[in-house]
């Protein structure tokens, strides 16, 4: 199964894009119920930000999110299935 | 969407009290700039801050400030204010906050939707204010007034202002959802726009952004003052100019979204705007 990972959150600028990219999949426009969301914290004189995924992220197109991060935050990860033999 | 239905949340100070109105004759008036315009003039007072959003605000790329139209000694004061504030006033539902009056003690607005609480003793802290990853906040930090801690005013007067008005903080949330009808058309215009907000010359910095931009730029940090009527209505950032100047680009998003602006409308506006303020400036 193909994952989205926040793998470069230090990259983020907190322009929501991945949140209304996800938003605009599921068919509407707002921050409500978003499977992304981006939180933001202080830090000295500058932000830094908190990027929660729900799983049901891995639903949409991920795809188009890691495309839509202008600061390439995001990655896609192939997660093993739990009953996976592995060498 | 109406194209002429304006909702605008009213906050007294004086009385601890809010209301919400709805405003059909203030469509016309699109949003930002020539909204506020509109509010200030019909209101009468010179007590009266507002903040507005245009229409596109939330939707569209690079369409990210929020104007703030307010009188200072006399003076129209017309600021534009970045980060995430814009996003989560249109989250609300709302087109307009307008505050008047000066608060007994010092007071927090904690406005979520149209629901306004007065807190007076916060005892946790700025961050205890709204939501957390839905709210945009308003403060006043080392005598400085800041947007969600980072972002900046262009000039000191808002912040004078609210410091007479007793305010010690503003937490914005906005908790709606929206669906768009024509929603490949909407998706169409929206990438086709963000493409064109990418290649804007901006020298990336990396520092945090304001909602919806694909640049992290010092601008960003500092608001907007001057500038063109439409932009300033719809309200979008300066450096996105020459999209939402266009009158054909801003009437495709208009109407995508539902909002029934004819060409003539969007060509004339400057115009109504300049004679509001005009006379915003000649009454007492």
């Amino acid at each position: 199964m193909k994952k989205l990972k926040a793998e470069f959150k230090k990259n983020c600028i907190g322009c929501e894009l991945c949140v209304m990219e996800a938003q605009r999949q599921l068919g509407k426009v707002g921050l409500e119920d978003s499977p992304i969301r981006v939180f933001k914290k202080k830090n000295k004189d500058t932000l830094v930000y908190e990027i929660n995924l729900d799983p049901s992220v891995n639903k949409l197109n991920i795809q188009k999110i890691v495309n839509i991060c202008p600061v390439l935050v995001f990655s896609i990860e192939e997660e093993k299935e739990e009953n996976e033999l592995t060498d | 969407m109406s194209s002429r239905t304006r909702k605008i949340l009213i906050v007294d100070l004086n009385n601890n009290k809010s209301d919400v109105k709805s405003y059909e004759e203030y469509g016309k008036y699109i949003g930002g700039i020539g909204l506020n315009a509109k509010i200030l003039n019909d209101l009468k007072r010179s007590d009266v801050v507002s903040f507005s959003v245009g229409p596109l605000n939330g939707f569209f790329p690079c369409v990210s400030k929020t104007s703030v139209l307010f009188k200072s000694n006399g003076e129209v004061e017309n600021l534009y204010l970045g980060g995430t504030l814009s996003s989560r006033i249109k989250f609300t539902g709302l087109d307009a906050i307008v505050i008047f009056g000066v608060a007994e003690e010092s007071v927090s607005l904690e406005i979520i939707d149209e629901e306004v609480s007065f807190k007076t003793n916060l005892t946790k802290g700025l961050d205890s204010l709204g939501l957390p990853g839905k709210r945009g906040l308003i403060s006043i930090e080392n005598n400085t007034l800041l947007l969600d801690h980072y972002f900046e005013a262009p000039s000191e007067s808002l912040r004078n202002l609210l410091k007479e008005k007793n305010i010690e903080s503003i937490s914005i949330t906005g908790t709606k959802t929206f669906e768009v009808k024509k929603k490949e058309k909407y998706e169409e215009l929206y990438y086709n726009l963000l493409e064109k907000c990418k290649k804007l010359d901006f020298e990336q910095l990396g520092v945090p952004s304001c909602f919806g931009c694909p640049h992290g730029c010092s601008q960003a940090k500092l608001g907007d003052e001057e500038g063109d009527v439409l932009l300033h209505s719809l309200v979008a950032c300066s450096y996105a100019d020459d999209i939402y100047t266009d009158v054909g680009t801003v009437f495709s998003c208009l109407d995508v979204l539902g909002y029934k602006y004819k060409h003539e409308d969007l060509e004339n506006f400057p115009n109504v705007v300049y004679d509001l303020i005009k006379e915003l400036n000649s009454n007492e």
